[in-house]
C-alpha cells in the first residue's frame, strides 16, 4: 500500500509540472493589459510612458523566457508571484478566500451525502416502483436546474421571509450561528445538483452490482438481503459513487463562479471572475494552478481508497 | 522664503478677486453613531489617491483623507475650505496663498502643516520613481512651492492657469502626510494615514472594508460611528435585503422601479446628472472618416432629440443633447447655438436628407464601418443598439463588434477600430479638464480618434490661461464649435446618476459625479 501512494504521488509532479507551463504559455496569447486596464478603464489622462513604465515595474516588459523562468523558480517555494492589480502575494489572496470555498465545499458535500446515500439506494432497491419515480424525478431535476438559478429562487425566497444575511465572511469559529445562515443557502443551491448526481451514480452502480453473480451467490448461500445489501452490494457500488463526490468536490472548489457571485460570496470563484475582467495574468495562473492541484491531490485521496476498499487494485499496480 | 505679511498686503492690493473660505462650517449631526453599510461594485487596484482613476477607490478610500480645498455640494461648484481656512490668488493669477486651519491632525497623531501640503503636492506634479500620478499633467503649471511657516502654503505658477482652484479641490489630491512620503514614496500603495473624517479600520481583500469615526476630525460633522463597504455584484438584493444601506455609482431605471416595488417607503432616491459624456470616437486613420462631410453625415444621422428622451427609459443617460460640455453649466455652449451644429439640429428628416447627399457625394453611400463596443451591458449595450439603429436610416452599414473590457480598451488604444464608444468622465464642469480629450493626439493620449488639430489646441492653451471668465467663456464657445463642427469625436450624451439609498440614510447631497462627496460628512443614520 505505501509503495502504491509514494507511486501516486510522485505522478502528480509531472502533472502539475505540465499544468504549470501550459498555462502560463496559454494565458500569454491572451488578449489584453491590466496596466492599461487599471490606469485608463474609467478614463483620465496617462500617457503611454506612464504605462510603459509601470509595465516595466511589474516586469511585463521581460522577454517572455525570463517571465517563465522567473514563475517556474518560484514554484518550488510556493511563490506564485505578485497579483498584478492588488500587487499583493498570488498566495495570499488565494489564502485568504480558499477557506470559505472549503468550507462551502464542505457543507454542500455533507448535504449531498447525507441525502443522496439514501434516495440513491431507495432509488435502486425499489427500482420501477412509486418511490423510483419520485426520487428519479427529484434527481433529473436537480441536475437539470442550474445552481446559479436555483439560487436566485432561494434569495427571493429568503427575501420574501426577511432580510438576507450580512455580507462579509463570518467565521465558523467566532459565530457559528451568522456563518450557517450565510453558508446554507448556497450550499442548498449547489448541493442540489450535487446529490442528484450522486444519488443517480449511486442508483445505478447498485442496480449493476445488484445483478452480479457474487450477489446471486450469496442470496443462494441464504445470507440475510441485509447483510447482502450493505456488505457485498454497497461496498463494491461505493467505487464509482467515492469517485463522483470527490471530483465534485474538487470542481466545488474553484468552479462555484457563479453561485458566488450570486450571494456576493468572497471565495475562489469570484475571485477567478475578477482575475479574468482584470486581465490578472499572475493571479489567473496561481488559481488554475490552485484548482489543478486540488483536483490531483483529490484524485490521489480516491486512489487510495479505492486501494484501501478493493485489494486487487494495489496488487495490480 | 517670502514674507507672509508683505504677500498678503501685496496680494490684497493688487487681487482681481478674492476668495474666502468658509471656515466657520458649522459641524451639523441631527444624530450621532451608526454603521453605514454600503456596496461597491468594484475592487480598489490601489489605496494611493494620487495613482488611479478607479471609483472604487473613491468610494473606499476619500473618507480617510481630506483635501486642500472642497466643495459646497449644496451650491456646487463653489468652493469652501477643507484643511484650508482662508485663501487668496495674486491679481496675474500666479500665485495661490493658503492658510491652512490650526490643529488639524492625521491619524496616527502628527499634526498637520505646510510641509505636509508641499509634500503632497510635490508628489501629485512631479512624482518619484515607481509612483504613479495619474493627474500630473494638470498640475504642469505649479513651477514652486513654498512654506513660508508651518500654516502658510504658497504656490507659485509659471502660467495662469483656469483649472488651478479647481484642482485643488480635486477629491483625488488627498492630502498625505510628509514623514510618510518621506518614510517610502510608495508607501500610500498600501498603506492609509489622513485627515479625513473616518479612520482606516480593514480591508478584506475583494470582501469589506471598514472605517471607524475620527474623533480628532476638523469639521466634526462625522456623524456615523463608522462605515462598512462591501463588494457586490448587483445593487437590488442586498439592498432589499438589509445587507447595504446605499450604493453611490447610480441605478438603472428598470433597477429603479423594482426597487421601488419591493421596498416602498424604505428607499430614496437622489437624482443628478453625472459629469461623464459618452462619445463616439471616429478614426483618424480609417480612409472614409478622412473625409469630414462623412464624418458630419454619420453625426446628422442620429436623431438625438426624439431618440436620447427614449434611451433614457431604458438606461442611465440623459433625456437630452449635449456639446462636449455639461449642458447648462457656465462654460457649455447655449442649447440655441448647439442646435444649428449639424448632429444637433431638430429636424431630424431634413438632417438625414443632408446627411445621405453628403455621403452621396462623398462616395460613402452605404459605408460600413466597425464599432467597437465594450461588453457591459448599462448604458454600453442600449447606446450601441440605438447608433446602429440611427446609423442604418441612412444607409450606413456598421457592424458592431462587442469585447470584454480588457480587450476593448487595448484596440481602443491601438486603434483597431473604426469607430468606438468612448466616454470623458469628469468631476468638475472645468474645460480644462473636459475638453483635454479633444485635443491633438500627440498631446493627449486620451484622443483616441489620434486626430491632429492645432487651431484646437490653440483655443485650448488660450483658454486655460484666461481668468476672466466672460473672455474664457467666449474662447470655450469657439472650441465647442469648431470640435462639433469636425466632427472626430461626437457626442452622445452625459450620464443620469440616481442613486438609491436606504431610507435611514440621511444628510448626503448627492454631487454631479460619482467620485465626488465620498467622505460622507454630514450623513447620519434616523
Amino acid at each position: 500500500m505505501l509503495k502504491y501512494a509514494i507511486k501516486r504521488i510522485l505522478l502528480m509532479i509531472p502533472t502539475l509540472l505540465a499544468v504549470a507551463v501550459l498555462v502560463f504559455l496559454v494565458l500569454r496569447v491572451v488578449p489584453g493589459d491590466i496596466v492599461e486596464l487599471k490606469l485608463t478603464a474609467e478614463g483620465g489622462e496617462v500617457s503611454l510612458e506612464q504605462i510603459e513604465a509601470e509595465k516595466t515595474r511589474l516586469g511585463l516588459n521581460d522577454p517572455l523566457h525570463i517571465q517563465f523562468i522567473k514563475y517556474m523558480s518560484g514554484l518550488p517555494r510556493g511563490d506564485l508571484g505578485i497579483s498584478l492589480w492588488t500587487e499583493e502575494p498570488v498566495s495570499e489572496e488565494i489564502f485568504a478566500r480558499i477557506g470559505l470555498s472549503f468550507e462551502l465545499a464542505l457543507l454542500s458535500t455533507f448535504l449531498a451525502v447525507i441525502i443522496a446515500f439514501p434516495l440513491g439506494t431507495l432509488s435502486a432497491l425499489f427500482r420501477g416502483t412509486f418511490i423510483d419515480y419520485v426520487i428519479r424525478i427529484i434527481t433529473i431535476g436537480g441536475i437539470a436546474v442550474p445552481s446559479f438559478w436555483l439560487g436566485m429562487l432561494l434569495i427571493m425566497l429568503v427575501l420574501s421571509f426577511g432580510k438576507l444575511p450580512p455580507l462579509g465572511t463570518v467565521s465558523l469559529f467566532v459565530d457559528p450561528l451568522t456563518n450557517f445562515n450565510q453558508m446554507i443557502w448556497p450550499a442548498i443551491s449547489v448541493g442540489y445538483r450535487y446529490t442528484s448526481v450522486v444519488s443517480r451514480m449511486l442508483r445505478s452502480s447498485i442496480l449493476e452490482v445488484l445483478s452480479e453473480d457474487y450477489i446471486r451467490t450469496a442470496r443462494a448461500k441464504g445470507l440475510y438481503e441485509k447483510i447482502v445489501i450493505v456488505k457485498h452490494g454497497m461496498r463494491n457500488a461505493l467505487l464509482p459513487t467515492i469517485t463522483v463526490i470527490g471530483l465534485e468536490f474538487a470542481f466545488l472548489l474553484g468552479g462555484l463562479v457563479v453561485t458566488e457571485s450570486v450571494f456576493n460570496l468572497n471565495g475562489i470563484g469570484k475571485l477567478f471572475v475578477d482575475s479574468v475582467v482584470r486581465n490578472d495574468l499572475n493571479l489567473l495562473q496561481g488559481l488554475v494552478l490552485t484548482v489543478a492541484t486540488s483536483f490531483v491531490v483529490i484524485n490521489l485521496i480516491i486512489d487510495l481508497f479505492y486501494a484501501a476498499l478493493d485489494p486487487r487494485i494495489r496488487y495490480q499496480s | 522664503m517670502l514674507n507672509f505679511k508683505k504677500s498678503i498686503v501685496g496680494v490684497l492690493t493688487l487681487a482681481a478677486f478674492t476668495f474666502t473660505g468658509n471656515a466657520a462650517l458649522a459641524a451639523s449631526c441631527p444624530k450621532k453613531g451608526g454603521i453605514m453599510k454600503f456596496g461597491v461594485k468594484a475592487e480598489p487596484p490601489t489605496y494611493d489617491m494620487h495613482g488611479t482613476n478607479s471609483y472604487a477607490v473613491m468610494h473606499f478610500v476619500a473618507q480617510h483623507y481630506s483635501t486642500l480645498l472642497t466643495f459646497d455640494w449644496n451650491k456646487f461648484p463653489k468652493l469652501e475650505g477643507d484643511v484650508a481656512d482662508t485663501w487668496n490668488q495674486s491679481a496675474d493669477g500666479l500665485k495661490y496663498t493658503f492658510k491652512l486651519k490650526k490643529g488639524i491632525k492625521f491619524h496616527d497623531g502628527t499634526a498637520l502643516t505646510s510641509a505636509d501640503v508641499k509634500a503632497t503636492y510635490d508628489r501629485l506634479r512631479n512624482p518619484p520613481k515607481g509612483v504613479i500620478s495619474v493627474r500630473k499633467a494638470l498640475f504642469s503649471s505649479i513651477s514652486s512651492i513654498e512654506t513660508p511657516d508651518d500654516n502658510t502654503v504658497v504656490f507659485n505658477l509659471s502660467k495662469p492657469d483656469a483649472f488651478m482652484m479647481d484642482g485643488f479641490a480635486s477629491p483625488f489630491n488627498a492630502i498625505y502626510s510628509a514623514k510618510d512620503i518621506a518614510k517610502d514614496p510608495k508607501w500610500h500603495l498600501k498603506n492609509i494615514n489622513g485627515t479625513g473624517p473616518y479612520k482606516f479600520t480593514s480591508h478584506s481583500k475583494g470582501e469589506s472594508w471598514k472605517a471607524a469615526k475620527y474623533d480628532g476630525f476638523h469639521h466634526g460633522d462625522n456623524c456615523l460611528d463608522g462605515t462598512e463597504g462591501y463588494r457586490i455584484k448587483k445593487l437590488g438584493e442586498p439592498l432589499i435585503g438589509g445587507q447595504i444601506m446605499a450604493e453611490w455609482r447610480g441605478t438603472s431605471p428598470p433597477e429603479r422601479v423594482m426597487l421601488k416595488k419591493e421596498m416602498g417607503d424604505d428607499v430614496s432616491f437622489q437624482a443628478k446628472t453625472l459629469m461623464t459624456l459618452w462619445v463616439v470616437s471616429l478614426n483618424s486613420k480609417t480612409e472614409a472618416f478622412k473625409n469630414k462631410k462623412v464624418r458630419q453625415a454619420i453625426n446628422m444621422c442620429i436623431d438625438r432629440h426624439a431618440g436620447l428622451k427614449k434611451l433614457a427609459k431604458i438606461t442611465f443617460t440623459a433625456p437630452r443633447p449635449s456639446g462636449y460640455l455639461l449642458y447648462n453649466s457656465t462654460y457649455a455652449l447655449p442649447d440655441e447655438e448647439l442646435y444649428k451644429i449639424p448632429g444637433f439640429t431638430k429636424d431630424i428628416d431634413a438632417s438625414r436628407k443632408k446627411a445621405m447627399a453628403m455621403l452621396k457625394e462623398a462616395g460613402a453611400e452605404g459605408l460600413e464601418f466597425t464599432y467597437s463596443n465594450r461588453a457591459v451591458s448599462h448604458p454600453y449595450d442600449h447606446i450601441a443598439i440605438w447608433l446602429m439603429s440611427e446609423w442604418k436610416k441612412c444607409g450606413l452599414k456598421p457592424k458592431m463588434i462587442t469585447n470584454p473590457t480588457s480587450k476593448f480598451v487595448k484596440i481602443r488604444r491601438e486603434g483597431g477600430f473604426d469607430a468606438t464608444i468612448d466616454w470623458a468622465p469628469s468631476f468638475l464642469p472645468d474645460p480644462t479638464l473636459m475638453h483635454f480629450k479633444y485635443i491633438s493626439a500627440d498631446r493627449t493620449a486620451s484622443n483616441y480618434s489620434k486626430n491632429i488639430d492645432r487651431d484646437l489646441d490653440k483655443l485650448f492653451d488660450a483658454q486655460a490661461g484666461e481668468t476672466d471668465v466672460e473672455k474664457r467663456k467666449s474662447i470655450v464657445h469657439q472650441f465647442e464649435k469648431k470640435a462639433l463642427e469636425n466632427a472626430w469625436v461626437l457626442p452622445v450624451t452625459y450620464t443620469d446618476r440616481v442613486i438609491a439609498l436606504n431610507s435611514k440614510v440621511k444628510g448626503y447631497v448627492i454631487a454631479n459625479s460619482h467620485i465626488l462627496n465620498n467622505t460622507w460628512r454630514g450623513v447620519y443614520l434616523d
